[in-house]
């Protein structure tokens, strides 16, 4: 009996009825609407995090000595030149400024564009800044007894990456981070082939026992495991909260039901079978969890991407980091996912409550 | 770090915990009705059976519906577990990793064959009215009740056996030796394939249904070292990769979930026919147009990537 009339009843009945299942529509919106934004949240900065790697070389390569990091020098970038496989190595400046004043570190990256006398910040540093009274400009202080004085040229939206970064170029930042001209922090190995990477990220410490050598690959699969480990943990509690939600449907449903005797009692004489009420009863179903999916969907796309998710981004992100903005990112996968995980579940509570209620004796409800 | 924490093999498993539970409750009417059901008593023991068989068969086709989209996604989170895995590159690697990876995956395929069987059956049974192969039907579905609480068995023994230190061969070790049955060569394997198609449309025709459950087995495994072996080097454009899971990805526009589907669903049409007629002896050879119909669409479709690359580049690989 499924053809277009039978559909058509189905949505009129339920928008008669739509306030018996507002309870549930709200309540499972709101279930979705949590785990979207927090799978949007923790898969947007991982793209942020791989999108930051692709810029890189294939390994990264770091000095240690007693186990602290040290900076490399013009020696090793020609000792790694002669590796075969190995195009081009990149020394690269970075590290910390202890702005003492406010007892924290702001990460110093190179921006060869900018001049010797500016520098771009990002919004949550800008913050920091304006509260001490830096509005225009800021004063390195160096030792033994220098000020290096840098007017802010821009400031730049916080991601993740970016959100504790003063960007300068490499001669300023030489000599914020005191570094000699021919010092590095670490190399950037650019390997054009990509199957020569693995070998050649075990060939390095042979060369260089104290080298600490980070394949891209590598980094990669380490933030997989991060947030698949976030992500999954997540998903265990929350099957928790969607079990107990289940039970609470399943009774809810119930016990709606059970005030609709009449009704089906009516349908059923006129012809409905029993597998007519329960098709309908399925589709109605259908038609409010799919709803539900889609608004809590925007609803959480909204939250996230357009109000920067308040409150739940203080799971992933720490006190300092309030300015940062998620980039926007659609995963069709993801979706998937979140469908199956709710509205499977959701349409197998409510199988017996509908065949219990289709199943009701005729002349027994209409009593 | 284990494989349990990621989100999409979370909500695989509890997705598949939710279907054994209904399908506990049903398999425990089932149970029921198959011990007391007599179509003809007219008391309220038999009603309230009667009653009860609408349930299990509202389970069951949910479980249908929601087992076709779990082999699916069962798929997807093999390639979710490559970059886990050290060594895969593709869903080979995952599901090579352990004993109990190519048994599960026929096994699924094969549950989802006697499903299909299953509503077919619950079809003509509803249609008879007085409900004549009931029993029968329900037979079929302890057996496939007792077969999806081995493969939840077997899928947690798959996925807690994955290594994520040992490295694990990817296709293109897996596959790189031809092993073909009988000795035979790729080219070989590609004649009988098409010879095997031929006979089946043929069969089809003067709906044999016996010859043509068997060519449709035949079939399925000549066509799975057909396309890994030599329509598969066609999707990649690369003689050496060989794979029958890569196509599955993004880089060839998810190419292979329309490759494989086409099979298996004219497969099933192929065989269950013959399946229905041994279990409640009835004929249902209508099936075979559709058999003929998606196994040609699955040949037209090999066959297209093996053209357009003659055309493309004047050669064959």
């Amino acid at each position: 009996m499924l053809n277009k009339n039978f559909l058509n009843f189905s949505v009129k009945l339920l928008l008669k009825e739509k306030g018996d299942y507002l309870f549930s529509f709200i309540i499972f919106g709101f279930i979705i609407f949590i785990v979207t934004s927090v799978l949007l949240i923790s898969e947007s900065i991982k793209r942020d995090l791989l999108v930051a790697l692709q810029n890189e070389g294939q390994i990264i390569v770091k000095n240690t000595k007693g186990g602290r990091y040290y900076p490399l020098n013009d020696n090793h970038i020609d000792s790694l030149l002669q590796v075969s496989g190995v195009d081009d190595v990149i020394g690269k400046v970075d590290g910390y400024y202890n702005f003492a004043q406010d007892r924290r570190f702001f990460k110093i990256a190179v921006d060869d564009d900018l001049n010797d006398t500016s520098m771009v910040v990002s919004k949550d540093i800008y913050k920091i800044l304006k509260d001490f009274k830096y509005e225009k400009e800021f004063n390195f202080l160096i030792p033994p007894k220098n000020k290096l004085t840098l007017q802010i040229k821009d400031v730049i939206d916080s991601t993740i990456i970016s959100n504790n970064t003063i960007f300068v170029n490499e001669y300023i930042a030489r000599q914020i981070l005191q570094m000699e001209e021919d010092e590095y922090s670490y190399l950037d190995i650019v390997v054009p082939n990509s199957d020569e990477i693995e070998n050649i990220a075990l060939i390095i410490p042979r060369i260089f026992p104290n080298f600490l050598v980070l394949p891209n690959y590598e980094i990669e699969a380490d933030y997989d495991h991060l947030y698949y480990y976030k992500g999954g943990i997540f998903m265990i509690l929350y099957i928790v909260a969607l079990i107990s939600f289940f039970i609470l449907l399943k009774n809810q449903i119930s016990s709606v039901y059970g005030s609709k005797r009449k009704e089906i009692a009516i349908l059923r004489s006129i012809g409905f079978s029993i597998k007519d009420i329960i098709s309908l009863k399925f589709i109605q179903n259908f038609l409010v969890t799919v709803g539900a999916y889609f608004t809590a969907l925007m609803l959480s796309y909204a939250y996230v991407f357009v109000f920067n998710a308040p409150l739940l981004r203080n799971i992933f992100l720490g006190e300092i980091e309030k300015e940062v903005v998620f980039t926007p990112i659609f995963d069709l996968k993801m979706l998937v996912l979140i469908f199956i995980f709710t509205v499977v579940p959701y349409l197998a509570s409510i199988l017996i409550p509908s065949w219990r209620l289709a199943i009701e004796d005729v002349s027994e409800a209409m009593k | 770090m284990s494989v349990f924490l990621l989100d999409s093999l979370v909500v695989f498993l509890f997705i598949e915990l939710v279907i054994l539970i209904l399908n506990v409750i049903s398999e425990v009417i089932v149970l029921r009705i198959l011990r007391y059901w007599d179509f003809d008593a007219s008391n309220s023991f038999q009603y309230s059976l009667e009653r009860q068989n609408y349930l299990v068969n509202t389970i069951i086709s949910f479980t249908i519906a929601v087992k076709i989209i779990l082999f699916i996604f069962f798929v997807k989170s093999l390639d979710d577990l490559t970059p886990l895995v050290p060594g895969a590159m593709c869903a080979t690697g995952v599901i090579g990793s352990n004993i109990y990876g190519n048994p599960l995956l026929l096994y699924k395929i094969f549950i989802l064959f006697l499903l299909g069987v299953w509503m077919i059956i619950n079809k003509l049974d509803l249609a008879s009215k007085k409900l004549i192969f009931l029993k029968k039907k329900y037979y079929l579905f302890t057996v496939i009740f007792i077969m999806i609480c081995i493969e939840f068995g077997l899928e947690i023994l798959f996925f807690t056996n994955i290594p994520l230190t040992t490295p694990v061969f990817c296709c293109s070790v897996v596959f790189v030796v031809e092993n073909l049955p009988f000795d035979l060569t790729t080219i070989d394997i590609v004649y009988i394939f098409y010879a095997l198609f031929i006979l089946t449309i043929v069969s089809n025709y003067y709906k044999k249904i016996s010859i043509s459950f068997i060519l449709n087995i035949l079939l399925m495994f000549v066509a799975y070292y057909s396309v890994t072996y030599y329509f598969g080097t066609y999707v990649y454009e690369e003689p050496n990769h060989k794979c029958p899971f890569c196509f599955l990805q993004k880089d060839y526009n998810y190419v292979g979930y329309f490759i494989w589907g086409f099979l298996f669903v004219g497969v099933f049409f192929g065989i269950s026919p013959y399946l229905i007629y041994s279990i409640i002896e009835k004929n249902y050879e209508r099936l075979l147009k559709y058999n003929t119909l998606f196994l040609s669409i699955f040949t037209a479709l090999c066959s297209f990537f093996v053209i357009k690359y003659y055309i493309e580049n004047g050669v064959f690989l």
